[in-house]
């Protein structure tokens, strides 16, 4: 099964490769060989989770073959948890892009799917990785196709878009590689291997550093704030399907590098930047929702939604419980469905009418029934309303940031403010994030629907075609299926985040220094050295941190019992 | 027969050498209009060359051509033929772009393939010498080739500028070269690396004089690796060479330049004091060349300028590993090799692509941006290749410039020089935005309907060798293991003789 692994991620590169020495096609064969290679990718990736146990926390179909040895680089990968659903929503988000495409794209098109294809097998190389070489070559790899997908099929500003995204991204990773050979430069010589680097201890110093390095290159790939000015170009010039990728996948990896790899190498630093990042990550959900709800541009709303919406997975990350954690894995999936539907049911408008701006529309429900009935769908999945696909992740999410056990459980001294408690305050302001993604969303939802038809152009506005109710079913019983019944995925990813946030703890614990007579935590840290970062040292049971699938008060408040003041 | 042994140690020199000297004279004949023969003539002694320096790997090292009580001058060992063998891959590619090149430009010359041969002797010549005198002399043998070479389109005002130009600022070089080889003789009454070594053990007396003298060594090194702020005269000449002869140029005299720089380093002044004074200068060149590299690049409109600048801080980049090795870093010395290898493909490809879109009589009007735009549809392969080609020289993975400068950067890390690391991060995140440009030229502008299509010749031997060079870029990206490892026994060889 490992072999398969293996045919998965680079199955859409071997089809790029025969599209491109293939005679000169029509288009629609060339769309058709595409969706068919990436359609049989994810029969592949199911065939895969027929075999795969979720129960087990550890890595599974594991390939580990030497391939660089002067530098201690080996050919690595395998999933657990945190990655394989990733895995899944990847190859189920390609086909039904390209399906979704299938109009959208009238030029150059078998440049366009080949850049698909190469993008995927990118991104599927990069979950797969265990090697942070193998990891960082995957990691910019991806880049590459995506830039030509923004700045080939993009719209007006498409080269200033698709240039930005590039040196954002790349001024991010540059800044890993150094940590990455910090890291792997180990006494004995190098050592690439993930194993290897969550094993180290750093002194805390240079794991402030090391932790910087790495939370930057993955921030800005979520994006979080304020490294987050590149999103918004890019979502609104690139072309549809570029918009879903990265909206569904390539922010996740930002997610994904976090819990795969800053959190478990450096977890001291990570206890200690909780508030930090947990304050980044929450001004992110404002912020987001907020600049949302101002666009005039739909595209763009949704791309400002992305970044309040990924807010959340990174709170969830950052509040280092099983709850939050999981919780953010989940939004991952959730957050890739229903925003690949909605930026598919923009890009359905923009095909027919040439315009993203909310003025140009009102009154389409009765128009296009069809249509409507998909989009209050997708926009309700998206605000996180209860039993579709929105609701699990963010409540998981707000239950792990509040819960003790919680490194953002500290009181913090805001200078004017006096001593807050981190944790609620952050809760109470993410909580308002679900409500302002309802009001922007349903304001998006009213503004397209609602209201008299004003421009007589969408009067003879076409309802989705059979080929557009293809794409969006799949996605519509998705968002049900994730909102019904998580039990499904968290029953995988719950034992791979558990054994993660074990980890941390433990690591973070080894160099505890137990100081029960500090209460308060000076703003800002001044580093993970000089950091009381708990009221007291915590004591998490790991057999009472399980987390059953679908009940999320699992963990009560006496699983978590703090040591008696002396 | 002492020196029959020898040669058969050198025989990269030999080989080449006859190969030049037979072409000479064939050239009286006149043979045929295009001269492709010439051209294939070379390629072979280029090959064999190539064979006997990757033969030469294995052989221990030897010093040559000693006089009795007297240091050799020469050294043959698995240093000096690994970095022959990057030469002559360079050189062997810049032949093949140069048929198609000569036919567009009409420069015809029968001396043209002689001179590219006399040049890689005197690069060898650089790479294997024991002695700061044999130094010398290979790089005036190499660069008096290229001095002819860069001027060798003799009715083109850019080209005769050029060619001044370049033999005015390296008879400049030279000067400071020379002088500086004086100093270091003064303080140390020996011109021989290894006893050179032996001095620096002991606290040398005159100290100041072996520094000054160091230092004009540096100053003229710098002028032949176009290290910023001795740069000044390399985009013009870039520009008015042919280009064949501009990406030969940017590699090889860069290569050879940095070999031997690399044998003087860690042979000659290894673990001296007074080469401890030095460091601060090279870092410094290394800091003002990459930045000023790069952001000067920026601005460029006229492509081959852009790849002028970009070689520029490509030298900046390799001086990195340059320093790192002066502060006794020993990964480094197979960094900076490893670095040039990547280095000759991917700016030897870049150059191929450049010859192949140049217009016959568009001048530097052929060479802008906006002369490329939808180049990448009209011409798929070669748009795929510059685009690898220019992602390489960005030092993104799965390239060889990606590697090379993860494997110069873990040097320069190890040797603790963060700062020049940190400087080489911003250069490249500087350099992918002009380089991103030519990308964005080739797929991202709309084409413009007027205007002739530029010449789509195909000839084999240019397709040969961009097939090369990006099978060059991506090996070394994907599969750098072997590479490395003879990088490494490279330099053990040095250490040892």
């Amino acid at each position: 099964m490992a072999d398969l692994l293996n045919v998965i991620v680079y199955l859409p590169a071997l089809g790029a490769l025969l599209l491109a020495s293939l005679p000169p096609l029509e288009h629609r064969n060339l769309k058709a060989t595409a969706i068919a290679v990436t359609t049989l990718n994810f029969l592949l990736s199911l065939i895969l989770w027929s075999a795969w146990s979720p129960a087990h926390a550890g890595f599974q179909f594991e390939t580990n073959v030497g391939w660089i040895q002067s530098f201690g680089i080996r050919y690595h990968t395998g999933v657990d948890g945190l990655s394989f659903y990733l895995i899944l929503l990847t190859t189920f988000l390609v086909p039904v892009t390209l399906l979704g495409a299938w109009n959208a794209v009238e030029t150059r098109v078998r440049e366009f799917v080949i850049a698909i294809l190469v993008l995927e097998s990118g991104m599927l190389g990069a979950f797969v990785a265990l090697d942070l070489f193998l990891f960082y070559v995957f990691w910019e790899a991806m880049l590459i196709p995506m830039y030509f997908v923004i700045g080939v099929w993009g719209g007006q500003r498409r080269v200033y878009a698709a240039v930005k995204f590039f040196i954002f991204t790349m001024a991010g990773s540059l800044l890993m590689l150094i940590a990455i050979l910090y890291v792997a430069n180990v006494p004995t010589g190098w050592d690439f291997s993930w194993a290897s680097a969550v094993s180290r201890n750093f002194d805390p110093t240079l794991q402030a550093w090391l932790f910087g390095a790495f939370m930057l290159a993955f921030a800005i790939k979520v994006p979080m704030f304020p490294v987050h000015t590149w999103l918004p170009d890019a979502h609104t010039e690139a072309p549809t399907a570029g918009s879903v990728i990265l909206a569904g996948v390539l922010l996740k990896l930002g997610i994904y590098g976090f819990v795969r790899f800053a959190y478990p190498m450096f977890p001291q630093a990570a206890i200690a930047y909780a508030p930090i990042i947990g304050g980044l990550a929450v001004a992110g959900i404002i912020y987001g929702a907020v600049a949302a709800w101002v666009q005039p541009d739909m595209k763009k709303l949704v791309a400002y939604s992305s970044v309040s919406h990924l807010g959340f997975c990174v709170l969830g990350v950052a509040a280092v419980t099983v709850e939050g954690m999981t919780g953010a894995v989940y939004q991952c999936l959730a957050h890739g469905i229903s925003t690949g539907g909605l930026f598919i049911l923009v890009g359905v408008l923009y095909e027919r009418r040439h315009t993203r701006l909310l003025s140009d529309y009102g009154g389409l429900a009765r128009k296009v029934p069809v249509f409507a009935t998909f989009l209050v769908f997708t926009a309700l999945a998206s605000a996180g309303l209860p039993t579709l696909s929105g609701f699990p992740g963010e409540f998981m999410i707000l239950l792990g940031t509040f819960t003790a056990a919680s490194p953002l459980d500290q009181i913090v001294n805001v200078p004017g403010l006096g001593g807050i408690r981190m944790a609620q305050v952050l809760t109470v302001l993410g909580a308002t994030g679900v409500i302002l993604a309802a009001v922007y969303l349903l304001w998006m939802v009213q503004k397209v629907l609602f209201g008299p038809l004003q421009d007589p152009a969408n009067e003879r506005i076409a309802d989705l075609s059979v080929r557009e109710i293809a794409v969006m079913l799949p996605l519509a019983a998705l968002m049900i299926v994730l909102g019904l019944f998580p039990g499904i995925f968290l029953k995988g990813i719950e034992p791979s985040v558990q054994r993660l946030v074990t980890t941390v703890h433990q690591k973070a614990g080894q160099t505890y220094q137990a100081d029960a007579g500090a209460k308060r935590l000076n703003w800002l840290p001044a580093g993970p050295g000089a950091r009381p970062a708990l009221q007291r040292p915590l004591r998490i049971d790991p057999n009472r941190l399980r987390l059953a699938p679908g009940r999320f008060d699992a963990l009560r408040p006496e699983d978590i019992r703090r040591p008696p003041t002396p | 027969m002492q020196y029959l042994n020898a040669l058969t140690a050198i025989l990269p020199v030999v080989v080449l050498l006859g190969t030049a000297v037979i072409l000479l004279m064939l050239e009286v004949f006149s043979l045929g209009k295009d001269r492709i023969w010439a051209a294939n003539f070379s390629l072979v002694g280029l090959a064999v060359a190539f064979y006997f320096a990757m033969k030469g790997l294995g052989a221990e090292p030897q010093a040559l051509f000693a006089g009795p009580g007297k240091s050799a001058p020469i050294i043959a060992d698995a240093f000096g033929n690994l970095a022959a063998a990057v030469m002559l891959a360079g050189a062997f590619v810049a032949v093949l772009l140069s048929p198609e090149y000569i036919k567009n430009a009409r420069c015809s010359s029968g001396e043209y393939y002689a001179l590219i041969l006399f040049s890689v002797v005197g690069m060898i010549v650089m790479a294997m010498a024991g002695d700061l005198i044999t130094f010398f002399l290979g790089l005036e043998v190499m660069s008096i080739g290229v001095y002819v070479l860069t001027g060798i389109r003799r009715n083109d005002l850019r080209a005769s500028e050029a060619a001044l130009k370049y033999l005015l600022m390296g008879a400049f070089a030279t000067g400071f070269l020379l002088m500086g080889i004086a100093f270091i003789y003064g303080a140390t009454g020996t011109v021989a690396l290894p006893e050179l070594a032996r001095q620096m053990v002991a606290p040398v007396g005159g100290a100041p004089i072996l520094v000054t003298g160091l230092v004009l060594l540096l100053v003229g090194v710098a002028f032949k690796v176009a290290a910023v702020p001795f740069h000044l005269w390399a985009p013009d000449v870039y520009e008015g060479a042919p280009t064949p002869i501009t990406g030969f140029m940017a590699v090889g005299v860069k290569a050879a330049a940095f070999v031997a720089l690399v044998r003087i380093v860690a042979v000659g002044f290894a673990n001296s004091e007074e080469s401890a004074v030095v460091i601060p200068f090279i870092s410094v060149i290394a800091y003002l060349t990459i930045i000023v590299g790069n952001l000067l690049a920026i601005v460029q409109r006229n492509v081959k300028r852009m790849l002028a600048y970009s070689s520029v801080s490509h030298a900046g980049y390799a001086l990195i590993g340059v320093v790192a090795l002066a502060r006794g870093e020993e990964s480094a010395g197979a960094a900076v090799l490893f670095y040039l290898t990547a280095y000759t493909f991917m700016t030897l490809g870049a150059f191929g692509v450049l010859v192949f879109l140049e217009r016959k009589e568009g001048g530097a009007e052929s060479e802008r941006f906006g002369a490329f735009a939808g180049m990448g549809y009209r011409h798929p392969a070669l748009g795929v290749a510059m685009s690898v080609f220019m992602v390489a020289l960005a030092g993104m993975p799965p390239t060889g410039g990606f590697f090379g400068k993860l494997y110069i950067f873990s040097s320069a890390i190890n040797a603790g020089e963060m700062g020049l690391v940190f400087a080489g991060i911003l250069g490249s995140i500087i350099s992918v935005y002009y380089y991103l440009r030519v990308i964005v030229s080739f797929y991202m502008v709309d084409v413009p309907d007027a205007g002739p299509l530029p010449t789509a010749t195909r000839s084999r031997h240019l397709t040969a060798g961009l097939i090369i060079a990006t099978a060059g870029v991506l090996t070394l990206g994907i599969f750098p293991n072997q590479w490395i490892e003879l990088g490494k026994l490279a330099f053990k060889s040095l250490q040892l003789g």
